[in-house]
């Protein structure tokens, strides 16, 4: 039965010319969208590779210095950007491409994408993800606004139950049918996607498929229950672009202004301003640090039993930076991770809120598979630093094992820099993505496909 | 159009459920765009005033440093670099515009204070270490801009899309003009009605928002809702027109969706798009390279010329300013490029606004606001102005070893943002604005004649 409604929806779309029209359109959108998208993401590649290559010719040729010297030039890390951004760019855009890994400072990352971009950027983007996310629920919803009401106003609902259709057959016969006709577009979207980004995340791939096919699929039963409830098709049209404005565009706005009222991210000048007093006066406000240096030198004192830092066998300027650097990591490794915790917390209320619109679920669910949201770039960013902990303390023990007349008179070489290596983390494997969203689309989808049973079973059949 | 039609048809339109519900909805949506832009202008504000306390602080300490070492109460030998030119800082700062919470514009991305000094440079004192959370920046406020741009035409939108159709598929249209009523008439009649809701609407929450702000009703409120306006009258134009083609209100609906659609989310994506692929810019990745090449190379210059740092206690600060000035010299034509680049951005931006509405009276009501495009880069421009002048004036004592006395502190240059004249605002934003006038007229004029002829709209495909 099912399948003969299946088959009678899929012939009827097809001959629609608007609904032909809307799917060739969507589809040329598509294409474009990925095309652009590829283009971008091979020429931000390129120019990574480009500055990654410069900035380690930089550091081998910065000639001899003393090696804090030498921490404080640092070394420039520049973020890669996963194959999958062609079809999600996620909110690469708006985080930053660059950090400078110095001495003293676990700076964040900077050159958002988005700094330099005209301000109509706001508006949206043209990615494959975008347009499933936005186009493909009125797709869904051309499919399915008039299945049931259209059929009432013409009197073919009453044929169709009096003939023994059962009203619940006939609404999932039409869900499969518009999902029918939604899958091409996805796995036209997806596959283009996987190819142009050389396969390699085609697990990946298929998670994307399965959330928004989930996604379209809400959107197709819900239609259909308000399909099945409305007076009219031209009331169904009303109630389910409401629907779609609501949880599209308008949804995803107000939550994200609700997580940011909830849980307040501190602008960079609080954040780092407290840093610097949680270095100069100590976590707990009563460590100064010339106090922290003054113990220090008396303990280094006593170990070698020595009476000035001049007889010591160690440069103490070298073991006095080591010192300062892991106490500076202990303030950044708890203020950021005060930072990271409210952007956790906003993340989860608006997932929380995803109960309002399937969007706030499919869209970090889709960067996350694509490695474009802001997990991606914290590991970069977590590795960047690991790097620089490295780097400064290696660094530093080269100072301290070079006691001289003058501190810093000591300097280093070529040697020395080649011996640092630059940050590699190009082949590592992405971690497990955050699957959440997933659990609360099929949720979802589950609800949407009751509520539209629901509704056909208290089907009225005449207008 | 007889006054008493009007009259009539507002009678009308105020007991029809779909005005009242959305109506509520549309206020709804204002007064919680209110509330959140008037906090957030205030957090903003007060941002600012921390940014500039915690300067000014810092600088204080700078100056009492000297002023000890003056009064005898500390040897100079104890604080060598007391009075260091390169210690004079300066928060310059983009004061929030005076509608500020009816629109976040630029404001939530680009930088709004710069701390300026001798040190670093050119390129880095706008380079924000953006801790902000991407997915707001990337979600957009919900603020009174994006009520106006994207909700309001939906309100527009759902008021008219069946205003013949409706009638016809009831059956009532046939009843109407069998009175002395032409079709123009009528359907002028339902517009005006309409267009009268939407503008009462808005003239509600100007009061709302001037009570909100604790402004009076200002030049700059009334104009933003004048612009508001215009795009109300636009879509209601649109819809006039639609609605002159005799389709079933279905129909209607559904293209007004698509051209809401079209217009507000698909073109200014495409310009986005065309926009970034037409002019790319050069990437800030290599540049960070080239600016630390460039830098390698001034270190050895300077190092090869210790006579150009001296050997006194500014001998470092001395290099160190040396070689920030060189790299810039070095690095000055790319970003020069950039700059370009970014500015055909902005022009090629503003010559697609003539075409999309939507991203027209963004801007406009973003620039305002005072939280506009062109403001915060005139904000840029200004800053790196005033970076150049407080360098022509500190690199001299800085050179010739000259220290900063506490009177010279109190007399050293601050920042004042110089607002653009509202004459410039007006000259970019109301020939723009007087074309969308004009294309509403003509969506109009055009719907009137349809209907003048008699084509279908009157008759239709399915008389009632």
């Amino acid at each position: 039965m099912i399948g003969r409604i299946v088959r009678h929806e899929l012939r009827s779309a097809w001959r629609d010319g608007r609904i032909r029209n809307v799917v060739v359109l969507t589809l040329a959108l598509l294409a474009v969208a990925v095309i652009v998208g590829a283009t971008n993401v091979r020429a931000l590649q390129a120019q990574r590779e480009e500055a990654a290559a410069l900035e380690r010719a930089n550091w081998l040729e910065q000639g001899p210095k003393n090696p804090h010297a030498a921490a404080h030039f640092g070394q420039y890390a520049f973020k890669p950007i996963s194959g999958l951004a062609l079809f999600d760019r996620g909110v690469d855009r708006y985080l930053g491409s660059a950090v400078w890994l110095e001495a003293h400072r676990q700076n964040a990352l900077v050159h958002r994408p988005a700094d330099d971009a005209p301000a109509v950027q706001r508006f949206g983007e043209l990615t494959a993800a975008n347009i499933l996310q936005a186009i493909g629920p009125l797709l869904a919803l051309l499919l399915t606004f008039a299945a049931i009401a259209g059929e009432r106003e013409r009197g073919t609902l009453r044929l169709l139950v009096g003939q023994g259709v059962r009203p619940q057959a006939l609404v999932l016969g039409k869900l499969v049918a518009a999902m029918l006709v939604l899958a091409p577009l996805l796995f036209v979207a997806l596959l283009s996607a996987a190819a142009l980004g050389g396969w390699a995340g085609l697990p990946r791939v298929g998670l994307l498929a399965l959330g928004y096919g989930l996604y379209l699929g809400c959107f197709a039963a819900l239609n259909l229950a308000i399909s099945a409830r409305a007076r009219s098709s031209s009331a169904a049209l009303v109630g389910s672009l409401a629907l779609w404005v609501a949880a599209v565009v308008a949804v995803p706005r107000i939550a994200s202004d609700i997580a940011a009222w909830a849980y307040p991210t501190p602008s960079e000048h609080d954040f780092f301003a407290q840093v610097a007093r949680d270095i100069k006066q100590g976590i707990n406000g009563h460590d100064p640090k010339d106090s922290r240096t003054e113990a220090l030198k008396a303990g280094l004192l006593a170990r070698y039993g020595v009476k000035t830092v001049e007889e010591l066998p160690v440069n103490f300027a070298g073991v006095a930076l080591q010192a300062g650097e892991e106490y500076g990591d202990r303030v950044y490794d708890r203020r950021y991770g005060e930072l990271h915790a409210i952007h956790r917390r906003q993340a989860d209320l608006r997932l929380a809120l995803a109960l309002l619109s399937p969007r706030l679920a499919l869209q970090p669910l889709s960067a996350a598979l694509c490695g474009t949201n802001l997990a991606a770039h914290r590991e970069f960013a977590a590795a960047a630093e690991e790097h620089r902990r490295a780097l400064v303390r290696r660094l530093n023990e080269d100072v301290a094992q070079h006691p001289g007349a003058s501190p810093f008179e000591y300097l280093a070489g070529p040697e020395l820099w080649r011996e640092l290596g630059k940050l590699g983390q190009d082949d590592a494997d992405p971690s497990p993505a955050d699957l959440r969203g997933l659990a609360i689309l099929a949720a979802l989808f589950l609800l949407a496909t009751s509520l539209a049973l629901a509704s056909a079973r208290r089907l009225h059949v005449d207008p | 159009m007889r006054p008493s039609l009007l009259r009539s048809q507002l009678r009308l339109l105020l007991r029809e459920p779909t005005l009242r519900l959305g109506a509520l909805v549309l206020l709804l949506c204002f007064g919680y765009a209110l509330a959140r832009g008037r906090a957030w202008a205030l957090a903003d504000a007060e941002q600012l005033a921390r940014v500039q306390h915690d300067v000014d602080a810092a600088v204080a300490q700078k100056r009492e440093e000297v002023a000890d070492v003056e009064a005898g109460r500390v040897r100079a030998e104890e604080r060598p670099f007391a009075g260091s030119p390169l210690d004079y800082k300066v928060a310059a700062a983009l004061p929030p515009g005076p509608l500020a919470a009816l629109a976040t514009g630029q404001r939530d991305l680009a930088a709004s204070v710069a701390e300026v000094s001798l040190w670093g440079r050119s390129d880095t004192v706008l380079t924000r270490q953006s801790l902000a959370d991407p997915e707001q920046l990337q979600a957009g406020t919900f603020d009174a801009a994006f009520v106006v741009v994207y909700l309001l035409p939906l309100l527009v939108i759902g008021l008219t899309f069946d205003l013949l159709a409706g009638e016809r598929e009831r059956g009532t249209l046939r009843l109407v003009l069998s009175q002395p009523i032409s079709p123009a008439g009528f359907l002028l009649a339902k517009f005006a009605a309409r267009l009268v809701v939407l503008v009462v609407l808005l003239g509600l929450f100007g009061v709302a928002a001037a009570v909100a702000l604790g402004t009076a009703v200002t030049v700059a409120l009334l104009a933003w809702l004048a612009v508001a306006a215009v795009y109300a009258l636009f879509w209601s134009a649109l819809a006039f027109a639609v609605n002159t083609r005799g389709r079933s209100s279905t129909a209607n609906a559904m293209t007004l969706a698509g051209a809401w659609v079209s217009l507000v989310l698909l073109l200014p994506a495409a310009i986005n798009t065309v926009v970034e692929q037409a002019l790319p810019l050069p990437s800030r990745m290599v540049l960070v390279g080239e600016l630390r090449a460039a830098e390698n190379r001034a270190a050895a210059w300077i190092h090869d010329h210790p006579e150009l740092t001296g050997d006194d206690a500014f001998a470092w600060a001395r290099g160190y300013y040396r070689v920030q000035r060189t790299i810039e010299e070095e690095t000055a034509p790319r970003f020069a490029a950039f700059a370009a680049q970014l500015e055909a951005r902005t022009e090629l931006v503003r010559a697609s606004s003539w075409v999309s509405p939507p991203v027209l009276v963004h801007e406009a009501l973003s620039e305002l606001a005072g939280t506009g495009p062109a403001r915060h880069t005139a904000f840029g421009a200004q800053v790196l102005a005033f970076v150049d002048s407080l360098r022509g004036e500190m690199a001299p004592r800085l050179y010739a070893g000259r220290r900063l006395t506490a009177g010279e502190y109190d007399a050293l240059p601050r920042f004042t943002f110089v607002e653009e004249g509202p004459a410039q605002v007006a000259v970019r934003l109301v020939p723009p604005l007087g074309l969308l006038v004009v294309t509403s007229a003509g969506l109009l004029l055009w719907g009137v004649l349809r209907l003048r002829r008699g084509e279908p709209p009157v008759s239709g495909p399915q008389v009632g």
